[in-house]
C-alpha cells in the first residue's frame, strides 16, 4: 500500500482563473483551457466544426450568416462576405455554386447584422433585413426570394452615404439606428419609415454614434460610441410620449453583434475589451452591471493573450442547448479574429475557456434535423463551419486540446504542505474512455518543466465485438484510472494536458497525485 | 539507456532512482553528477563511507603503465666554495643540469645540506640555510639526490591513445590528429601533438607547452584565418583512442578558445599499490628488487641522512603528498648510476562528465555500485527517506565486490588467503641468479 499522500486535483469546476496570486489559486483552477469544454464535472476537449460549403469557397472573409427559416418548412443560409457579397444556400451546401445572390455593398465588416421582422399581418410574408453597419442602404429579403431588395419606404435622410448601423424589432416595429437618432418603422410595415413610423433623437450631442441596440425583458437598449448606455421608457400606451433614458455613461457596447441574453442576463462585450454582465433583477426594474472577466478572475489574463483591435468586430453568441455563450476574439498580433471565448453558464459562476481553433468572423445558430439551434461561424477562409461536431477536427485539420492546472502545493490537503519538499511518485488520470490515442501531461514543478507523460485514452479490450441491437448492451462510458509514475521533487507541481492529433480527444475527470512529504529545507545546489 | 556504459546512463539511473526525470530537465541533474564522481572517487582510490571495511587496491583501477622514475647519479666534480654564516656557495665546475633539491655533503665535514636553488650550468647556488661550519675553497663534495617528485618521466603514445579531434570553427568538421606511437618525455610529447594538430588544422600555426611546476600541457593557435581552437574529446569518433586523458583533459567537449590548457596534472597518483620495483640489485631474498616503503619517523631512524649511502636503494618513504596527487618520496640510497625504477599506481581518476564518451573506471558490472551510492546521497538531499535502502545497497554491492575480487585472486593465484599448516607443505619456487653476486 502506498505510503505516502494522495491528492485529487478536481477537474471542471473553474475554467480560467487567473489573476489571483499564484499561491492562492484554488486546485481546480485553470491558468490554460484552450480548445475544451467543462461539463459534467470533467475537463474534455472541444468538439470539432464540420466545414459546410467545404467544396464550394465564398468570395472573400464571411462577416455576417443566417439561418433563414422563410416559412415552417424551407431552411435557408444566408452569408454576407467583406467583398459586398450575399449568397444564399438551400440546404445543399453549395451556396448556389458560389454564386453571390447579391453584390455590391462594399467592403463589409463583421458589424453588418441580421434583423428578422415582416409577417406584420398574416398576409405578409417574413422578411430578413440586412444592416451593413451603414455601409449601404437597408436591404430586406422578402420570403424565399432569390436576393435581397432596398427597403421600400426608407426614411427620408438615409441617403448616401448616412445608412442606418443597426437595428431590431421592438414593439412591433422595426428599430433602426442613425448616427444619434433612432427610426421606428410602421408597425404595419417594416419596411416603412414615412408613415405611421416614429423618429426620436437620442441624447444627441452626447457621445457618438448609436452602434447597438438590443432587446432584454422587453426593454430595448441602445448603445453609443463613448460608452454610453440607453433604454426606451416605452411604459406608455402612446408611443409618441415613448422617451429615451440613459443608464450608464461608464461602460458600452464594443460591436453590434456582440450582445446576447442568456438564461437571465444580457451580456456585451464592452469598449474596454471585455463582457459586461446586464443583469436585470426584474424585467423591468433596476439594472446591474459587472464586468465577467474580472469577477472571473481572469482579466488580466485575458489582456495579456489576446488584442483589443479585435473587440471593435466582436460577436456574441448564445447556445442555449448547452448553456454556452460564445464571444468572437482576437489572439495577439492577429489582424482578423481568430478565436472564442467561451463562457459555460451551466453553473452560476461562469467557466471561462478559449477556442482557438478557427477564424471566426461572425457567429450564427443553425437549427439542426432536430430543430435545436446549432451554433455555426462564418471564418475569414470563406467557409461556413458548423460548431459542436462529433470529430475532433476544425473542418479537416485537428487542433490541439490542452488545459493546465494551476500550480498547487496541496495546502488544501494538509496546511503543513505549504513549504514541504514533495517526492512526486505518480500520477493518476481519471478518464472517460475516447478511443485509441493517448494524451500527452507536461509536468512543471516549481516553475520548470520537468517532463512529458502519456497515457492511454482508452482500455485495452473493451473494443466492440459482434452484439445485437436491442439485446446486448454496448460500452458504457466508464470513468478509469490509470497511474503514471512521476519523476521530481519540489513544492508546488502543475500539470498541462493536451492531444492534437487527427480527431483525438479526452475527457478527464481528475488527476490525483501521488507524493511523499520531505522536509522543509531550502535544496542545495 | 545503453546498459549503464557510459556516466551519461548512469547519471540517468540515479536521477530514476530518486525520483527525478532523466530528459535533461531536471534540476538534480548536475547534483547527480557530483555524486556519482564523489562515489567513483571514493571507490577507486579507497575510503568509501558505504562500507568502511572495504579498502581494495583494484586491479581495474590501476594505471595501464606504471610511472617511470629515473634515479639520478651523485654529482662530486671539481670542488665547492662556502662561507660559514652565509646560504651562497659555488661550484667549481658547474653542473649541466639543475641541482636545486639535491643534498650536499663535504668530504671531512659533518652536516648535510639541500640546495634550495640552482640553474642548470650555473655555478652559483644556494643552501636551504646558513653553511654553518668554517669557510673554505677548493671543497671535494659529493651531490646527491634523494628526494623524488612522482611524475612519469616517459609519456607513451600507442595504438588506444594516438588521436587528437578537435575543430578549428564552431561550424566546421571535426579534424583528426593522429600522433606516432612511442615513449616521449612530456615536453616532447607537447611538441608532438602540436606539431600532428597543426597539420591536421592545415593552416594554423599550433604551439604545444609542458610546464614542469604545474605539470599540465597548453596548446596553443596563432588563431590565423579567423580560426580557434576547439577540442572535441566527446563528439569524437576517436574518443577511445583519443591522447587528451594522457594529456590531462577531460571526456568533454570544450569551449572555443585560442589556448587550452589541461586540467589535470601528470602524476595525479590516488595512491600507491605496491613496492616499487627496481631492476638493479643482488636479487636474493633480501634484496629482492623491491623497493619498500616505510613511515618517516622509521625511515629517518634506520635510515638518518648523515650516514646516507651510495648503492641501490630497498626503501622510500613519503615525504610530502598534495591535494591534486603530487607525491615525493624518499629514497634511502643513491644511485650510482641512473636507475629506473616502476611505480604502480592507482591514479586519481578524471571526473566524469554526463555524456556517452565519459566512462567510469569501475567495471561495467559494477556499475550498479555508483548508482546505488549515488541515489543514496542525492536522496538524502532531497530529504527522501529511500536514501536508506540506496546506501544499504551499495555498501552490501561493496562487500560483493571485494569478495568477488578476491574470490578471483583465490582461484588464480597458487596460495592467496590460504593457510599452511606446516612449513614442508609450502613449495618454493627457487630463484636461479646467474653471474656473481657483487660482494662476492
Amino acid at each position: 500500500m502506498y505510503q505516502g499522500v494522495t491528492a485529487p486535483i478536481p477537474l471542471g469546476g473553474l475554467g480560467l482563473f487567473t489573476d489571483n496570486s499564484p499561491s492562492d489559486l484554488p486546485p481546480n483552477a485553470l491558468i490554460e483551457a484552450k480548445n475544451i469544454m467543462l461539463s459534467n464535472g470533467l475537463a474534455q476537449k472541444a468538439p470539432g466544426a464540420l466545414k459546410y460549403n467545404s467544396n464550394h469557397q465564398l468570395d472573400g472573409s464571411i462577416v455576417a450568416v443566417h439561418d433563414w427559416w422563410p416559412d415552417t418548412v424551407n431552411q435557408r443560409l444566408i452569408a454576407v462576405t467583406d467583398t459586398g457579397k450575399i449568397y444564399r444556400d438551400i440546404g445543399d451546401r453549395v451556396f448556389s455554386l458560389a454564386v453571390p445572390i447579391n453584390t455590391g455593398l462594399g467592403s463589409l465588416t463583421p458589424n453588418c447584422m441580421f434583423v428578422e421582422g415582416g409577417n406584420e399581418t398574416a398576409a405578409r410574408s417574413k422578411k430578413l433585413f440586412l444592416f451593413t453597419n451603414g455601409l449601404a442602404q437597408l436591404k430586406v429579403l422578402d420570403g424565399d426570394e432569390t436576393a435581397f431588395a432596398t427597403v421600400a419606404n426608407p426614411a427620408a435622410d438615409w441617403t448616401t452615404p448616412n445608412y442606418p448601423r443597426v437595428g431590431c424589432v421592438h414593439r412591433n416595429r422595426l428599430w433602426a439606428f442613425m448616427k444619434q437618432r433612432a427610426y421606428a418603422s410602421d408597425t404595419a410595415d417594416h419596411e416603412n419609415f414615412t408613415s405611421n413610423n416614429l423618429t426620436q433623437a437620442v441624447f444627441p450631442g452626447e457621445g457618438g454614434d448609436i452602434i447597438g441596440a438590443y432587446v432584454f425583458k422587453g426593454r430595448l437598449f441602445a448603445f453609443k460610441e463613448g460608452n454610453f448606455v440607453y433604454y426606451l421608457d416605452d411604459s406608455d400606451a402612446d408611443s409618441d410620449n415613448w422617451f429615451w433614458r440613459k443608464l450608464s455613461n461608464s461602460f458600452g457596447l464594443s460591436a453590434p453583434n456582440a450582445i446576447i441574453d442568456a438564461l437571465d442576463d444580457m451580456l456585451a462585450g464592452n469598449a474596454s475589451g471585455t463582457v459586461t454582465s446586464y443583469a436585470a433583477t426584474d424585467a423591468l426594474g433596476d439594472i446591474e452591471s459587472a464586468d465577467i472577466f474580472r469577477s472571473a478572475n481572469m482579466e488580466h489574463y485575458l489582456r495579456a493573450n489576446t488584442s483589443t483591435s479585435g473587440i471593435s468586430v466582436m460577436h456574441a453568441l448564445y447556445y442555449e442547448a448547452k448553456k454556452l455563450a460564445m464571444f468572437t476574439y482576437r489572439s495577439c498580433y492577429r489582424t482578423s479574429n481568430d478565436m472564442l471565448i467561451i463562457l459555460d453558464v451551466n453553473k452560476q459562476q461562469p467557466r471561462i475557456t478559449f477556442w482557438q481553433k478557427g477564424t471566426p468572423q461572425c457567429l450564427g445558430q443553425r437549427k439542426d434535423v432536430n430543430g435545436i439551434p446549432r451554433p455555426m461561424y462564418g471564418s475569414a477562409d470563406g467557409y461556413v463551419y458548423l460548431l459542436d461536431h462529433e470529430d475532433r477536427l476544425e473542418g479537416s485539420t485537428a487542433y490541439e486540446g490542452a488545459f493546465r492546472t494551476a500550480y498547487t502545493d496541496f495546502r488544501f490537503v494538509d496546511a503543513k504542505f505549504v513549504a514541504a519538499q514533495k517526492h512526486f511518485d505518480f500520477l493518476w488520470v481519471e478518464f472517460v474512455e475516447e478511443g485509441p490515442h493517448n494524451i500527452s501531461i507536461d509536468v512543471f514543478i516549481d516553475g520548470y518543466f520537468v517532463e512529458t507523460i502519456t497515457t492511454p485514452m482508452n482500455i485495452t479490450g473493451t473494443y466492440l465485438d459482434t452484439f445485437d441491437l436491442d439485446v446486448d448492451r454496448l460500452g458504457e462510458r466508464t470513468t478509469q484510472s490509470d497511474p503514471i509514475p512521476l519523476h521530481g521533487t519540489g513544492r508546488r507541481i502543475s500539470f498541462r494536458v493536451y492531444n492534437s492529433g487527427s480527431n483525438q480527444s479526452f475527457q478527464i475527470a481528475s488527476l490525483t497525485v501521488g507524493f511523499r512529504p520531505g522536509g522543509d529545507g531550502a535544496t542545495k545546489f | 539507456m545503453a546498459q549503464f556504459r557510459t556516466t551519461a546512463d548512469i547519471v540517468d539511473s540515479v536521477l530514476l532512482r530518486s525520483g527525478e526525470t532523466s530528459n535533461g530537465n531536471s534540476k538534480y541533474e548536475s547534483r547527480a553528477l557530483e555524486y556519482v564522481n564523489r562515489i567513483h572517487r571514493s571507490i577507486v582510490i579507497g575510503g568509501s563511507e558505504f562500507n568502511l571495511e572495504v579498502d581494495e587496491a583494484w586491479s581495474w583501477a590501476r594505471a595501464q603503465r606504471p610511472l617511470v622514475l629515473e634515479l639520478k647519479p651523485k654529482y662530486n666534480t671539481g670542488s665547492i666554495t662556502l662561507t660559514k654564516g652565509s646560504e651562497a656557495g659555488t661550484f667549481s665546475d658547474a653542473p649541466t643540469s639543475s641541482l636545486a633539491g639535491w643534498h650536499l655533503q663535504v668530504s671531512g665535514r659533518d652536516g648535510v645540506f639541500k640546495i634550495a636553488s640552482h640553474t642548470a650550468s650555473a655555478t652559483a647556488f644556494e643552501l636551504d640555510g646558513a653553511y654553518d661550519s668554517d669557510s673554505g675553497s677548493g671543497l671535494t663534495f659529493q651531490a646527491f639526490k634523494l628526494d623524488y617528485e612522482l611524475v612519469p618521466s616517459y609519456l607513451v603514445i600507442d595504438s588506444e591513445s594516438n588521436r587528437i579531434e578537435f575543430k578549428k570553427t564552431s561550424g566546421g568538421s571535426i579534424l583528426t590528429a593522429t600522433l606516432t606511437e612511442g615513449a616521449y618525455t612530456p615536453s616532447a610529447l607537447a611538441t608532438h601533438v602540436a606539431a600532428a594538430m597543426a597539420t591536421a588544422a592545415a593552416g594554423p600555426a599550433i604551439t604545444g607547452s609542458y610546464d614542469s611546476v604545474t605539470k599540465k600541457f597548453t596548446f596553443t593557435s596563432d588563431g590565423a584565418g579567423s580560426t580557434t581552437l576547439i577540442p572535441q574529446f566527446a563528439s569524437g569518433t576517436n574518443s577511445y583512442r583519443s591522447a587528451h586523458r594522457l594529456l590531462g583533459f577531460d571526456d568533454e567537449d570544450i569551449a572555443a578558445a585560442l589556448s587550452h590548457t589541461s586540467t589535470y596534472i601528470q602524476g595525479g597518483i590516488g595512491r600507491l599499490i605496491e613496492p616499487m620495483t627496481i631492476y638493479r640489485g643482488k636479487w636474493d631474498n633480501a634484496d629482492d628488487g623491491q623497493l619498500y616503503g616505510i613511515d618517516k619517523l622509521r625511515f629517518q631512524k634506520d635510515y638518518p641522512l648523515v650516514r646516507v649511502q651510495q648503492g641501490v636503494p630497498d626503501r622510500f618513504c613519503k615525504l610530502i603528498e598534495e591535494a591534486d596527487g603530487t607525491i615525493i618520496v624518499r629514497f634511502n640510497k643513491y644511485v650510482e648510476t641512473e636507475t629506473r625504477i616502476e611505480v604502480d599506481y592507482i591514479p586519481i581518476p578524471r571526473d566524469l562528465k554526463d555524456n556517452a564518451s565519459s566512462i567510469p573506471v569501475i567495471p561495467r558490472k559494477y556499475a550498479d555500485v555508483l548508482e546505488y551510492g549515488a541515489s543514496a546521497d542525492l536522496s538524502f538531499e532531497k530529504s527522501d527517506d529511500r536514501w536508506q535502502g540506496y546506501a544499504q545497497k551499495a555498501g552490501l554491492k561493496l562487500q560483493a565486490m571485494v569478495n568477488q575480487n578476491r574470490a578471483e585472486l583465490h582461484r588464480i593465484g597458487e596460495r592467496f588467503a590460504q593457510v599452511v599448516a606446516r612449513a614442508d607443505m609450502l613449495y618454493h619456487r627457487r630463484k636461479l641468479i646467474y653471474g656473481v653476486p657483487e660482494d662476492n
